[in-house]
């Protein structure tokens, strides 16, 4: 289920940081191993964009990633049960925390909203990670839809705003 | 065997898919770049409702625990204070239950 889900968003995340990191050819290889959602959530809405800065973010958590599995394989003996304790929450906060700063305009909201209601109602009848995929797909068609004619690229002009914000 | 087979196609999904984003030279036409944009939005989005619903039927405290959280990630733009305030709601509103 995860590869599904992972195949799903990274492409799109390839794609979508290509465009505003710019890399070189020897630089992307490295800079798409270590590429996960989290990394992409935080380069999203960073303001550096170089290539130093990314791998920054992506070993961070490469390291952080690794150091913490390994002390819950040490630690998750003497837990009860983790489950029964609903940390698995932990995930969703996360990317909502990761969400909201990228949701500027009315637009972004009225699609966000949309893309985790389509997403909650396919997962109720389809497998791992097509609700993912399809939500993705979906949801950036109508988002691109409904921003038609607004002159400018709302990336370059939502960063500008978050710059001006920071 | 079936092992490093298994290996190999997780690596060429997961690298390659990656690896192709990143490495194409991007010329694309306005309506792209703006579905580009909504790519990590509505991505998220789908991560977070499906796994919001949880295994023990608590959805309507973990949904109540994530709008709250969204609150918190609004106004302190900090990760960590939104999960651990999500996390605070989520175990308080578990109680009374």
């Amino acid at each position: 289920m995860r590869t599904a889900r992972q195949m799903a968003s990274s492409g799109g995340s390839g794609l979508s940081l290509g465009r505003v990191f710019h890399l070189t050819r020897r630089e992307r290889p490295v800079a798409a191993f270590f590429l996960t959602d989290e990394t992409f959530g935080v380069a999203a809405t960073a303001k550096e964009r170089s290539f130093a800065f990314l791998m920054g973010i992506e070993l961070s958590l490469f390291m952080m990633w690794n150091l913490a599995t390994f002390s819950g394989f040490l630690l998750g003996a003497a837990i009860p049960d983790p489950a029964k304790l609903g940390v698995d929450l932990i995930f969703p906060l996360a990317f909502v925390a990761l969400l909201v700063p990228l949701i500027r305009t009315r637009i972004e909201l009225m699609v966000a909203v949309g893309a985790g209601a389509l997403a909650f109602g396919l997962q109720q009848s389809l497998p791992g990670g097509l609700p993912i995929l399809i939500t993705g797909i979906a949801g950036s068609l109508l988002g691109a839809f409904l921003t038609r004619g607004i002159p400018g690229d709302p990336t370059i002009d939502a960063e500008a705003a978050a710059r001006e914000v920071a | 065997m079936t092992f490093w087979l298994t290996l190999a196609g997780m690596v060429a999904v997961t690298f390659g898919s990656r690896y192709a984003g990143l490495a194409r030279r991007t010329d694309l036409a306005d309506f792209w770049i703006r579905f580009l944009h909504f790519v990590p939005i509505t991505v998220f989005a789908a991560l977070v409702t499906p796994s919001l619903q949880g295994d023990l039927g608590e959805s309507e405290i973990r949904f109540l625990a994530a709008v709250v959280a969204a609150l918190a990630a609004w106004r302190t733009r900090q990760l960590w204070v939104a999960i651990v305030v999500g996390m605070a709601v989520f175990w308080l509103l578990r109680i009374p239950f």
